[in-house]
């Protein structure tokens, strides 16, 4: 009941978005050229790590990192400003009145955007590389989809926990660097010793690195079964953000 | 309309509460628990607000009016009860709720209409008026940054004025900016008010409040204590404020007025004289005034009906005026006096804190209908008497001797105690006795015998 109500709020979530989008880049003069560069030089600099000096055999390795790298990025970036969404929102929160998800959910939305915007050298990246579009693309906005469902429930999950505990963000700091040395983004999955082999497959980043990856640079529409572990995954954030989230929901005005 | 129906609501106050994840974990594994306890911020609040009616909450701070009014705009959930409201409701809690400061002015107008409900094809149209009401011009397009507090205030002021909510709730935000442009939105207020819009306000500007708002609702302690016409409730607030304007210990505090109440509860049925008693019992006033606004809704014309004069106290209580007593010549204790008999008033003050060179004084007051006429007064000032210091605990009695040259009818006493310049009241009892003068034949007229003595001679 609560989420159809948050279509109501739709022109809030847009005026959030927008917000967040707009003041990011106002007062920087590279202004959105930032966000696209800023990914490019990471690639660079890890095709330079672990291309040309550690000699990871993977073919391409700058589009194969990409592919991992930039869904990533947006995972990482949007779980770690979801994190003190509520509690530096005290002064919206206490003044009106509205489902309090769209906070952590508007941040998401606008990650989102930065992560939609670097395709705009994605594909052409692509091409110039020899990974000519494919039917397999058109899912693309699916996985998309269940990834920003993902990582929603994640920020709501850490957003409401970080109400309690301020001191959070030190400890997401090093879950967040511990997750993306332990997910395949900068290595293949076929480096990984074969008993560890199943617990690498619990993380639900694999799976979207992974989906990506499929997509994007082999063109393949995954398996059933990998779209089970996917929406289980998503079903599962969406149930670990919620829990403490209804428990707090009601008391956010006055804990804040 | 909106209805609110036995609705508390609770706040959880924490003692040195750890909001660290790394404290927490220390004060887990040292065994120490988490202590808080509940604050009943509001218990059982019952209320009706019909569709048009203006209505304001008032009371001291912490008395929970302003959490009742965001309870009503949703931002806090009541723990108890629930409410019910029919309308769009539009709430005015804050000034300028989103606004970012690198955001022009108009970006932040959508914003901020966002905020408060209301979508961009709304704003849109009421752009152009928004723009014009905050008097801004071109700054419109310019970062808020750029503003003076004062454009500010007056753009985050317009947002909420110009939207068209159903329910306004504002939370003292009216005091703000220069008087013109309050003035400004004094009128626009009253044009929703006519415009049939529900309005709640909750404020310490008593005077706007009774100019606007027709309905009062004065909380107290999470309480409602009176429900009523504004003029009524206010009047009724501004004397249980001076009664609570008093420094220092609470619970000192408390024990007086526990011991005010019972003795002037008292009081009351020691001097109901004729069948008529007096009613000054604080609920039983709340239910006289209920009963005189209903008459009112009748229609029956206040101006009619006289009021029997009321026992009212105010003060700050570091001294009290524990006794009056009224004696005839003989000593005896009576309400009743000839004419140019002497009486005496006989005050008995107890002081609660130590007090230098207090005045004390009396009135004796009659009423022409509800209109009261001072016939006599004097204090300790006047007869240059200085009475000196006296410590906490202390108690003295005060004899007030005179005569009293006044016609027959019905008197009320009047008895004081103020600091050594009058600027703070500790005590004041208004119509705390009431005497009669009861001698038929009277051989002068006027309103005081002023004994004249009468000459005559023969011109030759």
């Amino acid at each position: 009941m609560k989420s159809i109500e948050m279509f109501k709020y739709g022109d809030l979530i847009k005026n959030l978005v927008s917000r967040d989008f707009k003041t990011r880049y106002k007062r920087s003069y590279l202004g959105i050229l930032w966000s696209l560069l800023n990914p490019l030089f990471m690639i660079v600099v890890y095709t330079l790590a672990f291309d040309y000096i550690m000699k990871i055999r993977v073919k391409n390795f700058p589009m194969f990192f990409m592919c991992g790298f930039l869904p990533w990025s947006y995972f990482s970036s949007a779980v770690m400003v979801s994190l003190s969404s509520f509690s530096d929102s005290g002064y919206l929160i206490k003044a009106v009145s509205f489902p309090r998800e769209i906070i952590p959910l508007s941040i998401v939305f606008s990650a989102l955007l930065h992560f939609l915007i670097t395709f705009v050298f994605v594909f052409p990246l692509l091409i110039f590389y020899g990974y000519l579009p494919q039917g397999a693309y058109l899912i693309l906005p699916v996985i998309v989809l269940l990834q920003t469902l993902f990582i929603f429930g994640l920020g709501l999950f850490f957003s409401s926990i970080h109400v309690y505990f301020r001191d959070l963000r030190y400890i997401l700091d090093v879950i967040l660097m511990a997750w993306f040395w332990l997910t395949p983004i900068a290595y293949p999955m076929s480096l990984i010793p074969g008993e560890y082999l199943f617990f690498y497959k619990l993380n639900p980043m694999t799976l979207f690195v992974t989906a990506y990856r499929e997509v994007l640079l082999n063109g393949v529409l995954l398996m059933p079964k990998f779209w089970m572990a996917i929406l289980l995954v998503t079903a599962g954030s969406l149930i670990l953000g919620y829990l403490p989230f209804l428990r707090i929901r009601k008391r956010l005005a006055e804990e804040i | 309309m909106i209805e609110i129906i036995n609705v508390s609501k609770k706040f959880r106050i924490w003692e040195d509460r750890s909001r660290d994840l790394k404290e927490t974990t220390i004060n887990f594994l040292r065994g120490k628990k988490r202590s808080f306890r509940d604050l009943w911020a509001l218990q059982g609040i019952n209320l009706k607000i019909k569709e048009g009616e203006t209505v304001a909450f008032i009371g001291e701070n912490g008395s929970g009016k302003s959490t009742l009014l965001k309870l009503l705009a949703g931002v806090y959930v009541p723990d108890e009860g629930k409410i019910a409201t029919q309308g769009k409701i539009s709430s005015l809690l804050e000034l300028g709720v989103g606004f970012h400061p690198d955001l022009t002015g108009e970006e932040n107008i959508y914003l901020n209409g966002a905020m408060l409900g209301f979508d961009s094809d709304d704003m849109r149209e009421r752009f152009g008026e928004i723009v014009s009401f905050a008097e801004i011009g071109d700054f419109i397009y310019s970062p808020i940054r750029t503003y003076s507090s004062g454009m500010l205030m007056r753009l985050g002021f317009s947002v909420a004025m110009c939207v068209d909510p159903g329910i306004l709730l504002i939370d003292e935000v009216l005091a703000v900016g220069d008087e013109a442009f309050q003035k400004k939105c004094l009128k626009r207020l009253e044009e929703f008010k006519s415009a049939g819009k529900t309005i709640i306000i909750v404020s310490h500007a008593l005077d706007l409040i009774r100019k606007f708002c027709e309905r009062v609702i004065l909380l107290q302690d999470g309480k409602v204590i009176i429900d009523g016409a504004a003029d009524r409730t206010i009047d009724k607030y501004h004397a249980i404020l001076s009664n609570k304007e008093r420094p220092g210990d609470l619970d000192e505090i408390v024990e007086i007025e526990k011991a005010n109440y019972a003795q002037r509860v008292s009081k009351i049925s020691m001097s109901e004289e004729k069948g008529e008693s007096k009613k000054i019992k604080e609920k039983e006033e709340i239910e006289e005034i209920e009963e005189k606004e209903e008459r009112e809704e009748k229609g029956e014309d206040e101006g009619k009906v006289p009021q029997k004069p009321k026992y009212e106290r105010y003060g700050t209580f570091e001294a009290e005026i524990v006794d009056v007593v009224l004696k005839s010549e003989k000593g005896e204790e009576t309400n009743m006096f000839n004419s140019g008999e002497r009486m005496s008033v006989c005050l008995k003050i107890r002081f609660h804190r130590d007090v230098e060179d207090p005045i004390i004084g009396f009135y004796i007051r009659k009423y022409e209908g509800s209109q009261p006429l001072d016939i006599y007064g004097t204090n300790t000032r006047w007869k240059n008497i200085e009475l000196g210091s006296f410590g906490k605990g202390e108690e003295i009695e005060v004899k007030f001797l005179q005569t009293i040259p006044i016609p027959k009818g019905t008197y009320y006493i009047v008895v004081a105690i103020a600091n050594s310049d009058e600027t703070r009241f500790y005590d004041w009892h208004e119509n705390i006795k009431t005497f009669t003068i009861k001698n038929e034949d009277r051989l002068w007229t006027g309103i005081i015998n002023l004994t004249s003595q009468i000459l005559i001679s023969r011109c030759s």
